[in-house]
């Protein structure tokens, strides 16, 4: 753990490129941050308006985006961004399925202004390109394409599109490399070079890309639909300019940066000042045995502002580790959806909140440091358990109070082959995007969703199975919501999905693991619920006779189900319960399993209405086990009744149990 | 003012009590874990779903309960022997 004060570590800023001055940037003039804040308030019609007409350009582009790409992490998963950025870079509004990038592209508008603004110049038609996590995003498969408008001679706004696009060339498919030691590890990272240079395609530079990539033809849609996003915000842009008149426009874009902080202080002010604190972890590094990796997320609210102040042990030597870029993104996922979810997204909430993060820490590591799987995801879910105790001081929102959501990301599956087209591609399963989202209370959401979604990329859908057996060499043996995944609470956690897969159709498959919480619960509830069940394992059944169950009308419908397949065929399990570089398997005969934690719950599972354990019970979302030692509730296994006397009777023997174990503890004497 | 699904601070007194049984547990200024029963439990003592077991776990759960109703206040995650954690630390209302 680092040892630095809040004052020696870093805050996470954003300082305007060519120091904010008025300079000439090649297609005409970068205004002075003095010039663009001496903006004319727009009347409340007017600016109700241009900010909308705003928002639904970035949401209209997004969707474009959305359409063109065929790739099932951006098509499906919703793995996509669209903002509309003022001319130093500052974000004015975000249409957003990536949460983690509400801030975290900016630094690419700044990169480019910096490095290129003065020459060779930045040009209207110009289309730049930047996947440098020290500099944006979090990882190299955060693919940014950005344009600036200019008008009469004045560089007025700029337009940007990140997807995540998995194949990077990195010394592994997929693109998040287990065994990384290095950024060099983890594929192309393109600088900011122009792929289109005054209205026309670089083909040369495109061909860089595609050549560096195992999967040309998924890459090559996501840059077309990263720029036809471009296009049609740009068409749109120009539509708005005509109409309104550039001055309304421009004011439009910084005073929606200043509505958007007003916004966020009013809410600041709206809750009692304090400091919360959670601590959360990470359980792997390298190496076969775990490692402990723990995070300390202390946050002060005084007044309008929120300071954030992180502790984090140092880099890791394996890929969880981060560039401030993304450290930052992870805390906004939570910002984003919880605290300021009403505020439109830009710079301005970001204004009142002062995060810090210990140098040379995981959190904020020295260059060259891998970083393919986000060390900060658990930030993500401390900030996110601080937001909601904040909450229950203002009783205007308990409603929005909200436990954390599944992790995700930390049982995925990645694959990378041979298609059963006979196209090499690789790509993630889309099961991460249906995981459990956290409780709420009383007033609020009650229940977490089961198989709600992924946090940091709210608007994800999992993948038509069907769609998933077109794309990719694989078939399903099940998928459905797994049993007892969820954290038991008087409000439990959304249920996480569990699946089942057998590669097919191919001579060339491998797969790659990012599990992490196998070997401990990592995470934690709200307020007196226990924490979700731990990622399993992945495991890989070896060698089964699966074909010859398929011919006896038998297939495997659960992990049970695959053991019981091994045992009958003589196969093997292997289990996988730490990040794994890729390993081939064998078609029509290895089946691959993984069930996700789920989301956090909110309370004492005592407390909650026995015909809700019932009902869980009947959708196979807890099981009669859990239901009585967990809830307490005793349910007839036949009949499916509960016994209100053996209820009320087994909540009591736990209520004495908990008085004989409970001590005060001793360090506080 | 209220601070936790279970608890509140009270206005007239600046205590934190339970809201369940209006147990008084402790001063507002105070971390109320400090002042009520904690049990160490291992993740494998939660029957259902999937719990690291004790020869492997790297954590262990430490439950608080109200000393009044022993409504279960909160589940920590944490390293074997860790103190309790101050997680709510709120201003009471007249000094806010």
């Amino acid at each position: 753990m680092t040892q630095q004060t809040t004052q020696e570590k870093e805050l996470y800023t954003y300082e305007p490129p060519l120091g904010g001055k008025r300079t000439f940037v090649g297609g005409g003039w970068l205004p002075s941050r003095e010039e663009l804040a001496a903006y004319e308030k727009l009347s409340p019609v007017d600016f109700e308006i241009l900010s909308y007409r705003m928002n639904s350009i970035a949401n209209e582009a997004r969707q474009a985006v959305l359409r063109v790409s065929g790739s099932p992490v951006v098509a499906e998963g919703g793995e996509c961004l669209f903002a509309i950025y003022d001319p130093s870079g500052f974000t004015s509004s975000l249409a957003c399925g990536l949460l983690l990038h509400t801030a975290g592209t900016q630094g690419n508008v700044k990169e480019v202004l910096d490095v290129q603004g003065v020459a060779p110049g930045v040009y209207d038609g110009d289309i730049f390109m930047l996947n440098e996590p020290s500099v944006g995003g979090y990882h190299a498969c955060d693919q940014w394409t950005g344009t600036p408008i200019f008008h009469e001679g004045e560089l007025i706004a700029w337009l940007g599109s990140l997807t995540h696009t998995a194949e990077t060339g990195a010394i592994e498919p997929g693109g998040i490399a287990a065994s990384a030691r290095s950024l060099l590890d983890e594929g192309y990272r393109v600088q900011g070079i122009k792929v289109q240079e005054k209205g026309q395609i670089n083909r040369a530079a495109i061909n860089c890309l595609l050549r560096a990539s195992r999967d040309p033809a998924y890459y090559v849609l996501d840059l077309r639909a990263r720029i036809a996003g471009l296009n049609v915000a740009k068409e749109r842009f120009r539509t708005l300019i005509n109409r309104y008149g550039a001055d309304k426009v421009k004011a439009a874009i910084q005073q929606n940066i200043d509505y958007g902080e007003e916004m966020a202080r009013a809410k600041l002010r709206s809750l009692a000042d304090g400091t919360w604190r959670v601590l959360c972890y990470i359980d792997w590094d390298v190496g076969p045995t775990p490692k402990l990796i723990k995070f300390h997320v202390t946050m002060t609210k005084k007044g309008d502002e929120l300071i954030l102040d992180f502790d984090a042990p140092g880099p890791n030597q394996g890929y969880y580790n981060c560039y401030l870029p993304g450290s930052f993104g992870l805390v906004y996922v939570a910002i984003a959806s919880q605290l300021f979810w009403e505020t439109p997204g830009n710079w301005g909430y970001i204004r009142p909140i002062k995060a810090y993060f210990p140098r040379n820490s995981c959190l904020n590591v020295p260059y060259l440091t891998p970083c393919g799987l986000c060390a900060a995801f658990p930030v993500t879910e401390g900030v996110t358990a601080a937001i909601a105790k904040m909450f229950y001081t203002n009783q205007d929102h308990w409603e929005d109070i909200n436990a954390p959501w599944q992790r995700t990301c930390t049982a995925g599956v990645f694959w990378g082959g041979l298609t059963q087209h006979g196209y090499p591609s690789g790509s993630v399963f889309s099961e991460s995007w249906a995981v459990g989202t956290g409780a709420g209370i009383d007033e609020g959401r009650g229940d977490g969703c089961d198989t709600g979604g992924m946090m940091m990329t709210v608007e994800s859908c999992i993948s038509d199975v069907e769609m998933m057996e077109l794309q990719s060499p694989f078939l399903y043996l099940w998928r459905r919501e797994g049993l007892d995944t969820a954290a038991p609470g008087r409000w439990r956690g959304g249920a996480s999905v569990s699946y089942g897969l057998v590669p097919h159709g191919s001579p060339l498959v491998m797969l790659g693991f990012t599990m992490i919480g196998g070997h401990g619960d990592t995470s934690q509830s709200l307020d007196g619920a226990y924490p979700p069940a731990m990622e399993s394992p992945c495991e890989i059944a070896r060698g089964t006779n699966l074909l010859e169950a398929f011919r006896t009308k038998w297939i495997p419908q659960g992990i049970e189900d695959m053991h019981k397949l091994v045992e009958e065929s003589g196969g093997t399990i292997e289990v996988v319960d730490t990040p794994r570089s890729v390993l081939p398997v064998e078609t029509d005969k290895d089946v691959i399993a993984s069930v996700f934690g789920g989301g956090r719950g909110v309370g004492d599972p005592i407390d909650r209405e026995p015909e809700r354990v019932l009902a869980d019970v009947e959708n196979k979302i807890t099981s009669l086990t859990m239901a009585r030692h967990v809830y307490g509730v005793v349910i007839d296994p036949e009949t499916l009744t509960v016994d209100y006397k053996a209820t009320e009777a087994a909540r009591e023997q736990i209520r004495t149990n908990r008085r004989k174990r409970g001590k005060i503890w001793e360090g506080s004497k | 003012m209220r601070i936790h699904y279970y608890l509140d601070i009270n206005d007239e007194t600046n205590k934190i009590e339970c809201r369940k049984c209006g147990h008084v547990i402790c001063d507002a200024t105070e971390n109320y874990k400090l002042h009520v029963p904690r049990a160490e439990v291992w993740p494998d003592e939660i029957p259902g779903g999937r719990r690291p077991p004790r020869d492997k776990t790297l954590l262990i759960y430490y439950e608080y309960y109200c000393p009044g109703c022993y409504t279960m206040l909160d589940v920590e995650v944490m390293e074997p022997g860790s103190p309790p954690l101050w997680d709510i630390q709120v201003a009471p209302a007249r000094e806010a």
